[in-house]
């Protein structure tokens, strides 16, 4: 045995693929009921790992242990005591929700005495027991997930394993889905899990950072953040979007980023660097910040420089307009008694970027698809483009651009055949086909790799090259259906400044994400709930005017341990758990009552009254639309 | 733990379910069997009734009449026109007046009556081969049943009594419906096999669920018997269906014992379902094994198997490709058994032959899955 009494450990795991090294020669070890986080770029092996630990992948060499049995030589026994949950949902979407559990815990061998309450209470526990006789495929997203975790857990495993469990998910599911989690560890539980939301990692315990198959940096998220040695300005401009760009020529383009709504820099030396920013940004406030991961994570990005090359060929290549470019009233779709979309009206002019949010099955995708001319509406009207959308559908496909939320390219097509592909369709030929293509090419980033297959690229390429082939025939109107959803933060990034760089050539881009920081890069914001709008406007607008409630943030060691003493406090509406921390929303100011409970309990906390994030807004919106206050 | 039946049992359940919630499979996997019998039943049938038939009886005596009226008097021939002569003759076929000429020499009861060699000239439209070569036969065969007939006369008038009758055996009204269904039951269970069986875990790899799957206990045979019992369930369905509609509707009856033809049902069904899970795991894309199977399966069995072809007929090359496809050996037992109600100790060989298969298949099929990704 070489495990050394860890809960999981790998010694010099290496897996090549034909000639790629996935994982080169990683060793990590995470102590019994740890949360370890495995972050890092598309690609960076974090799945390899988590396979090679399963058992359902063998590495070239290198081996891997769980609870002291290795994953090679003693299968069954490592089997037993994993539950592994893979990125694509691996359940039966014709079986219903309890069929699926029942055979998991067959399959697990679960002794059948007590077996029907430990799966009650993990419904329960879940939320998820008035869905018991569904079948799967019709679940929401954020509820495939929560199932996929419920089978995991039906044989009471030692280690869950878990590869990207929340992509896709929406805010309020993905609370949920911690919640989960953390009774877990409470109980007992090791989780080694990857993740593509920098937030999550920050409530692991401890994290890799793996890039191009090694592990860079680990420890807890404090310590990766204070050993990189980076710290931080944040500058806080009035909505002007073009600062980021003017920051980033003068400051050097892999050291400014935007998050959210505000710009953050990169710094090693504050006060040189606070000084030229306030000579560049004197209208803006800036200030030192806390680093986090993110910030790490945008250090060790290499595609960042790529930036203002790709960037110069958007004003160039877009079909931008001035005016109103879409408006549409009382848009709403049935599908049977179902009501997918309620009732929805919209004006928006060219050069707007228009956000869509909303929980998985919201009728997020369907109203972008009427408004593409893809779905007919059942009644409503309107003019997408200068073209009635009713009585010309088929017209206005040439007007825009849209890019699905499933990879809609032929992956066994290579990358410049895809494009020509889509040339042909939109009518290009000969040698504006050919500017296109290379324009597109250079727009993915995929110049030299344009005889690559289209399914050997890997997370952003995939979505820059689709984003490249809706808008070979420069369309003035951009619908983008959660464009980044599993995207590395790094690309994100790309994709966001591109979408920027867009509207500010006069396109309108509609857009869906479940990234709430992604929201605050919108000009406008509609929240869509059960086919309902129930809010629109400016993310300010919406954080302030909107937003009833007041958030208070705690920063205090195992917050998750503290949500329910906090709960019972008087006029505290709802605990969540936010980034590290936890965010509590009251009515009027409870600060003082939450300073008294840490207070006697003798525990230091950090206790400030913050202005509302875009996900405390969602979250609370989504709540009270519900009626489901506390 | 290499086996257990808990698991085994809850892979069966999961696969019915999903059997069951596929209607659209479910129904052509019953109705496959059904439309095959009607279709093969009524399409395929090779036999010829009331072959429109001319005659120029030149001769015109005792002899030649009853010539004639054996050929009228059969279910399979239909005088319904007389010729002049040959050239009247030649103008009634060449207007498809009728398929079949019977010209009997001016001579013809003369030389009967004196013993001596006579001959019926017989033409035969050969446009359409099949109904050609079929209606010949007829012929041969009335002939011969006349050539018995006075035979038997010129023994009776010598004292002796011989009462000759001639019969097909097995099959004593020679008719093809009844080779039907055995061939059916192998191209049914066949078609089963290329249809769920190949589709089956490569649906598994496509889905992604087979990743999460193999992070279970789940062994190698678990998961393939799991996936063919429930296919094995509706193959033995369909075989019922089958026997029942061939009796039913075409009042084929099955004369072997009952037991045997299960038995060996069971093994060829094993066999092929195998085979199909073995396309699946190797190929892990649907549309791929199911073409494959289709290909390797599912035709031979319909050409090679000796149901629609008979094996005797073809080229030495393709006699000896038969021997590689199980079909053969089980087309060749059913109606062995099926027909002539033999038992195993007939058919031993063939019986020998598909055990070895069968044995192939499920050893390679549980080899060659890997419960590993790559």
């Amino acid at each position: 045995m070489k495990s050394g009494g860890y809960a999981v450990s790998a010694d010099g795991i290496t897996k090549r693929y034909g000639s790629a090294v996935a994982v080169d020669n990683v060793s990590l070890n995470v102590n019994s009921g740890a949360i370890y986080g495995l972050i890092g770029p598309d690609g960076a092996g974090k799945t390899t790992i988590l396979r090679v630990i399963a058992g359902i992948l063998k590495p070239d060499s290198g081996e891997a242990f769980v609870c002291g049995h290795s994953c090679e030589r003693e299968q069954i026994a490592v089997k037993n005591s994993i539950a592994y949950m893979s990125q694509k949902f691996g359940l039966y979407p014709d079986m219903t929700v309890q069929e699926n559990i029942r055979l998991y815990a067959d399959l697990y061998g679960v002794e059948k005495h007590g077996m029907r309450e430990r799966i009650d209470e993990l419904l329960d526990f879940s939320y998820m027991k008035p869905f018991k006789h569904r079948q799967a495929g019709k679940l929401s997203g954020g509820m495939k997930q929560k199932l996929q975790l419920i089978c995991a857990l039906v044989h009471k495993p030692e280690v869950l394993l878990l590869d990207e469990p929340t992509n896709g998910v929406d805010p309020v599911s993905r609370r949920d889905f911690w919640r989960i989690l953390y009774g877990l560890v409470a109980d007992g539980m090791t989780i080694l899990m990857s993740t593509a939301y920098l937030d999550e990692a920050e409530r692991c315990s401890v994290i890799g950072l793996m890039h191009k198959g090694k592990i860079i940096a680990e420890g807890s998220p404090e310590e990766v953040v204070r050993k990189s040695g980076i710290q931080v300005i944040s500058v806080k401009d009035g909505g002007d979007r073009s600062l980021v760009k003017k920051l980033k020529g003068a400051m050097g383009g892999g050291r400014v980023h935007a998050y959210g709504d505000r710009i953050r820099v990169l710094t090693h030396d504050m006060q040189t660097d606070t000084d030229e920013l306030k000579k560049l940004a004197p209208e803006a406030v800036i200030e030192p910040d806390r680093a986090m991961l993110e910030d790490i994570f945008m250090s060790i990005g290499e595609s960042a420089d790529a930036d203002e090359n790709i960037l110069s060929l958007i004003a160039e290549g877009a079909g931008g307009k001035s005016g109103t470019a879409l408006e549409v009233r009382g848009l709403t779709k049935r599908f049977g008694d179902f009501t997918a979309v309620n009732n929805i009206s919209l004006t928006v002019p060219y050069g707007e970027i228009f956000g869509f949010l909303g929980p998985n099955g919201a009728g997020k995708s369907t109203t972008i698809k009427m408004l593409c001319g893809l779905l007919p509406a059942t009644s409503g009207e309107g003019v997408v483009g200068g073209v009635d959308i009713v009585h010309k559908p088929e017209t206005i496909k040439s007007k825009i651009g849209y890019m699905s939320q499933k990879f809609s390219l032929y992956e066994d097509l290579r990358v410049y055949e895809n494009i020509d592909f889509y040339g042909g369709i939109y009518g290009l030929t000969g040698a504006e086909l050919a500017q296109r293509r290379d324009w597109s090419l250079k727009l993915a980033g995929l110049e030299d790799r344009k005889n690559l297959m289209t399914s050997e690229l890997v997370g952003g390429w995939r979505q820059r090259l689709a984003l490249a082939c809706a808008i070979l025939h420069k369309p003035s109107i951009v619908f983008l259906d959660e464009p980044t959803s599993g995207a590395d933060p790094a690309s994100r990034r790309l994709f966001w400044a591109i979408i920027n760089e867009l509207a500010a050539s006069g396109v309108t881009v509609f857009v869906s994400t479940h990234y709430m920081e992604e929201a605050e890069y919108c000009d406008r914001l509609a929240l869509i709930f059960r086919g309902d709008m129930i809010a629109m406007g400016k993310p300010s607008e919406l954080k302030t005017s909107q937003m009833q409630d007041r958030i208070i943030e705690v920063l205090v060691k195992d917050p998750f341990s503290h949500m329910d003493g906090l709960g019972k406090l008087d006029s505290v509406l709802d605990v969540s758990l936010f980034g590290a921390g936890l965010h509590v929303r009251t009515k009027d100011t409870a600060e003082t009552a939450i300073k008294e409970y840490f207070a006697e309990k003798g525990i230091r906390a950090e206790v400030n009254a913050i202005e509302a994030t875009m996900e405390d807004v969602f979250v609370s919106m989504i709540e009270r639309a519900d009626g489901g206050e506390k | 733990m290499i086996f257990s039946p808990r698991r085994l049992k809850a892979m069966v359940i999961k696969e019915f379910i999903h059997i069951f919630r596929d209607w659209r499979s479910l129904f052509l996997a019953i109705a496959i069997p059904v439309m095959l019998i009607l279709l093969f039943g009524y399409a395929l049938n090779t036999d010829l009734k009331n072959i429109p038939t001319a005659v120029a009886d030149l001769s015109d005596t005792p002899q030649s009449r009853e010539l004639v009226s054996l050929f009228d008097g059969s279910a399979y021939f239909n005088v319904s026109s007389r010729a002049e002569g040959f050239d009247d003759m030649q103008r009634l076929m060449r207007e498809k007046k009728a398929l079949v000429g019977i010209i009997i020499k001016r001579d013809f009861a003369e030389k009967l009556l004196k013993g001596e060699h006579t001959e019926v000239q017989v033409l035969v439209d050969g446009s359409d081969a099949n109904v050609g070569r079929t209606a010949l036969n007829y012929v041969q065969a009335l002939s011969t049943i006349y050539n018995i007939k006075l035979s038997a006369q010129a023994l009776r008038t010598d004292g002796m009594n011989v009462n000759v009758l001639p019969r097909a055996w097995y099959n004593q009204g020679m008719v093809s419906t009844y080779m039907i269904v055995p061939g059916i039951l192998a191209i049914v269970m066949a078609v089963i096999a290329a249809m769920l069986a190949s589709v089956t875990v490569a649906r598994e790899w496509e889905t992604g669920t087979m990743e999460q799957l193999i992070s279970t206990p789940v062994t190698r045979l678990e998961l393939t018997f799991g996936k063919f019992i429930p296919l094995y369930c509706i193959g033995l369905a369909d075989i019922i269906t089958a026997i029942w509609l061939g009796r039913l509707v075409f009042g084929v009856p099955m004369r072997g014992n009952p037991a045997l033809l299960f038995f060996v049902a069971t093994l060829f069904l094993t066999g092929v379902l195998f085979f199909g899970l073995l396309l699946s795991i190797n190929l892990k894309k649907q549309v791929l094994a199911n073409q494959i199977a289709l290909i390797t399966g599912f035709l031979p069995t319909m050409i090679l198997s000796g149901f629609v072809f008979t094996i005797a007929n073809m080229p030495m090359p393709i006699q000896l490709l038969t021997y590689i496809f199980p079909a053969r050996y089980f087309v060749s037992m059913l109606k062995s058994i099926y027909l002539k109600g033999v038992g195993l100790e007939i058919i031993y060989a063939n019986f020998l032959f598909l055990c070895v298969y069968t044995l192939i298949m499920v050893v390679a099929a549980n080899k060659r899955l890997k419960l590993r990704l790559n």
